[in-house]
């Protein structure tokens, strides 16, 4: 690990911010989600954490733009989110259901940038690239079948950058991953940020997750949820599985969260 | 499910060969099952249990199955039989494909046109022949519409519900990358609904050679099913069982392409689901 401040780098021009306002969303007259608000910034990363059921893969879904949201609004820089939008690349959980078995990984990859209209040769190397950057290269001729869970979330990962998003959403990213290659992909994670300068918002219900990844943890909670805590991460923007889980600061941070998520709802 | 370097391939290949040794043991009790069927009619016919008017005795009919092989009508009744039949296929499939991703990627018309489509594919395009007939005259091209006809329906079926059945987290997944509405169709629908697609085409050639041969049968246009008309009208039973065996043989063979084609298709979709 570099113990140097790395050098920040230069936002890009487009970089835009993701920003939330009153957003609610209910189904069948059930509330699901109440008046939220937030905003990610260029670069920034955050976790959204709260109790199964409180509604983190319905605010995803807003966020993205695959479902509407009853009232209130998203915005990505100035533009009101109504459909999905280039800006925002997407990662399911479901790692098996996002890849298309019948094309190769580079395929995979490349896929979204045929329907941008890029040129053949340009999105497949553009492809191979991402897929080096993701740690994974010369796999792109594999199918999806002929890779494990893990190299297959990097592939969507691979797939979110080569589409040029640079606003990453992931949902449970790496719940259905054993815990090592958990940890192998939560550092390409923070290492993708350091290069790319993307945001990111990582949905998850593993709070060492969210506080190893994020700059701020947004804790949801109740019914409908809400915002209950807004928790800025200070550990520095170099970090490891063993000092920063070791570090006094992140069980601080830690127990903090886990008391919100456990404290009984206001009655 | 963790599959380490070039997982698959090593392991294909000894499931192929294991395959192989099981292949043959199949075939070994199949062509028994058959052997049996014709020593139980040449006991039949020897006992004089089985009227030798209804089936002829097993070695004149097997004779048959020789000589019938080098007339000259043999070939050209196989070849307007086979021909016809795979234009019909080829027909009703190309106007099923894509009408069924159509269908399937619109729940509302899916609703809209189930009753049509269940009429449709219980109707027996026999019942069709004379309006057929009317239309076209007792001509090839008939045979092909009315073959066309019969192919449509099962392809049909088969694409709406490949086509419906597309994962959910896909179907997220190609809204979020907004992919344009032609790839989604020749990328995405279409591959995915490939093994229902096929199991409809697998069906559609067996019925394709059923109607083909029925149709000549009925109508005596060129084919198989004329030829065994003729014979069952010279009162050559044995000769028409020949040809009769020889339609027979015709679906087995095309059954057995089909899963050769299939196997190199829809590779991706074997082995991604044999796990």
């Amino acid at each position: 690990m570099n113990i140097m401040t790395p050098v920040k780098p230069p936002m890009p021009a487009r970089a835009k911010s993701l920003s939330v306002e009153g957003l609610s969303k209910s189904y069948c007259n059930i509330n699901v989600l109440s008046d939220l608000n937030l905003r990610v910034e260029p670069g920034e990363v955050i976790s959204i954490v709260g109790p199964s059921g409180a509604g983190k893969t319905t605010l995803l879904r807003c966020l993205s733009g695959l479902m509407p949201p009853t009232s209130g609004g998203v915005k990505v820089g100035d533009e009101q989110v109504r459909e999905p939008v280039a800006e925002i690349g997407l990662v399911f959980q479901d790692y098996r259901g996002s890849m298309l078995p019948w094309m190769r990984a580079v395929e995979n990859v490349a896929f979204p940038l045929q329907g941008k209209g890029v040129p053949k040769a340009e999105r497949l190397a553009r492809a191979h690239a991402c897929l080096a950057d993701v740690g994974l290269p010369g796999v792109g001729e594999r199918y999806p079948w002929q890779m494990s869970g893990g190299m297959q979330q990097r592939v969507a990962i691979a797939r979110a950058i080569a589409y040029d998003a640079h606003i990453l959403l992931m949902d449970e990213p790496f719940g259905s991953l054993d815990a090592q290659t958990r940890f192998d992909l939560e550092d390409l994670v923070l290492s993708l940020r350091k290069q790319l300068a993307i945001s990111i918002v990582v949905v998850t219900h593993d709070i060492d997750e969210a506080v190893y990844l994020a700059d701020r943890v947004i804790v949801l909670s109740g019914h409908p949820a809400t915002v209950i805590d807004n928790v800025d991460i200070e550990l520095g923007a170099n970090r490891d599985q063993i000092t920063t889980k070791a570090d006094p600061r992140f069980a601080q941070y830690r127990s903090r969260i886990l008391e919100q998520i456990r404290r009984p709802p206001a009655a | 499910m963790m599959l380490c370097d070039e997982p698959g391939i090593g392991r294909f290949r000894s499931e192929g060969d294991a395959e192989m040794g099981e292949g043959f043991r199949l075939f070994i009790w199949q062509g028994g099952v058959v052997l049996f069927l014709v020593a139980i009619w040449a006991l039949g016919n020897a006992t004089g249990l089985i009227d030798m008017a209804i089936l002829p005795p097993v070695q004149i009919v097997g004779y048959q199955i020789a000589a019938v092989l080098v007339r000259p009508e043999f070939a050209a009744a196989m070849g307007h039989t086979i021909f016809d039949a795979l234009r019909g296929l080829l027909i009703g499939s190309i106007l099923a494909i894509p009408a069924g991703i159509l269908i399937g990627m619109f729940p509302a018309v899916e609703r809209a046109t189930r009753m049509l489509i269940d009429f449709g594919r219980s109707f027996p395009v026999i019942a069709l022949l004379p309006i057929l007939v009317l239309l076209f005259g007792a001509t090839s091209e008939m045979k092909v519409v009315a073959i066309a006809i019969a192919c449509f329906f099962p392809v049909l079926i088969q694409t709406i519900s490949g086509a419906r059945r597309l994962d959910r987290t896909i179907v997220d997944t190609i809204r979020s990358y907004r992919i344009p509405a032609h790839l989604r169709f020749f990328k995405v629908l279409l591959p995915a609904a490939g093994p229902y697609i096929s199991t409809g085409l697998r069906i559609a050639t067996t019925v394709s050679i059923l109607v083909s041969v029925g149709v000549e049968i009925v109508s005596l246009t060129p084919g198989i099913g004329r030829e065994i008309s003729l014979a069952r009208s010279y009162n050559e039973t044995p000769t028409a069982f020949a040809y009769i065996f020889f339609a027979g043989l015709l679906g087995v063979f095309l059954t057995f392409l089909w899963d050769r084609l299939e196997a190199r298709l829809l590779g991706w979709h074997l082995r991604s689901t044999a796990e």
